[in-house]
């Protein structure tokens, strides 16, 4: 494999969508080629890194008493 | 309505146990597309009375969170973006595949710019790069980067064609890391190169 055919796998791999025989052979490039590696690293870093910056749980506890109300209510009109 | 059936009863708890278990992560992602928490709050809300109201159609065992984003992202794309539809500013610039990295790369291994940028760029700016990506990279982006969905249940969530998950996911990253950098520099986290 060379850094072509690696790189075009590249947002494959880190999103996960590979099977494990082609992780590996990717993997076998990435030992040896170290811009590769970077690059791959960088790009599982960045999804990381986003998704932990927007990921902030948010205060869900209100908005579910108000469904919990709607709930009821649609039930009592359908009756 | 003291009296209210067993089943009905039944039907609520078992649609509390397994739909209603999912309401914050549908909560933070209705946040990212509608931008704002009035919205969001309404969005979820007409999503599970909409769910309520199919409950006998969900079939039992099968992923009802990817269910329920299917839902959300529907009334999202039909009502609210319709609803709110300001322009959509596409920025039409290409830019290359490894933009950020390039361009981080570029300014020498000295000090170590990677990490510079990713402890210094604040929760908010990742936040506002996201809600200002077109809906339709947006979209794509939020179900794979903050609820992990897979390229597969994306395509059944979106009713699109997984070719388009990839290509639409592919140039939502690049539009991302574009912002991204352009705040780096405004902020001077980032020098840019002269």
């Amino acid at each position: 494999m060379n850094c072509e055919e690696a790189l075009k796998r590249l947002f494959e791999v880190v999103d996960k969508e590979v099977t494990q025989a082609d992780k590996e052979e990717i993997l076998e490039h990435l030992e040896h080629c170290r811009h590769c590696m970077s690059r791959f690293e960088f790009e599982e870093v960045f999804k990381t890194f986003v998704s932990e910056k927007a990921c902030i749980s948010c205060d869900s506890e209100k908005l579910k008493n108000k469904i919990l109300f709607r709930l009821d209510q649609s039930r009592g009109s359908s009756r | 309505m003291n009296d209210r059936p067993s089943g009905d009863n039944e039907n609520k708890q078992r649609f509390e146990a397994e739909a209603l278990i999912h309401l914050n992560t549908l909560h933070r992602t209705a946040l990212r597309m509608t931008k704002n928490e009035g919205d969001a709050d309404d969005l979820v809300q007409d999503t599970y009375m909409k769910a309520y109201r199919f409950w006998d159609k969900f079939e039992e065992g099968s992923n009802c969170r990817a269910w329920l984003f299917k839902i959300m992202t529907n009334l999202f794309i039909n009502d609210y973006r319709a609803k709110s539809r300001s322009p959509q500013i596409v920025d039409l610039e290409d830019v290359d595949d490894d933009f950020l990295f390039g361009h981080l790369s570029a300014l020498g291994p000295a000090d170590n710019p990677e990490k510079h940028f990713f402890n210094k760029v604040f929760d908010d700016d990742v936040k506002l790069a996201i809600d200002e990506l077109p809906d339709d990279f947006k979209i794509v982006v939020v179900l794979s980067f903050l609820e992990g969905f897979s390229y597969q249940e994306i395509a059944d969530i979106t009713d699109l064609q997984i070719g388009t998950v990839k290509s639409r996911l592919h140039r939502g990253r690049k539009l991302l890391q574009k912002s991204l950098w352009k705040y780096a520099i405004k902020n001077g986290f980032i020098k840019e190169p002269a």
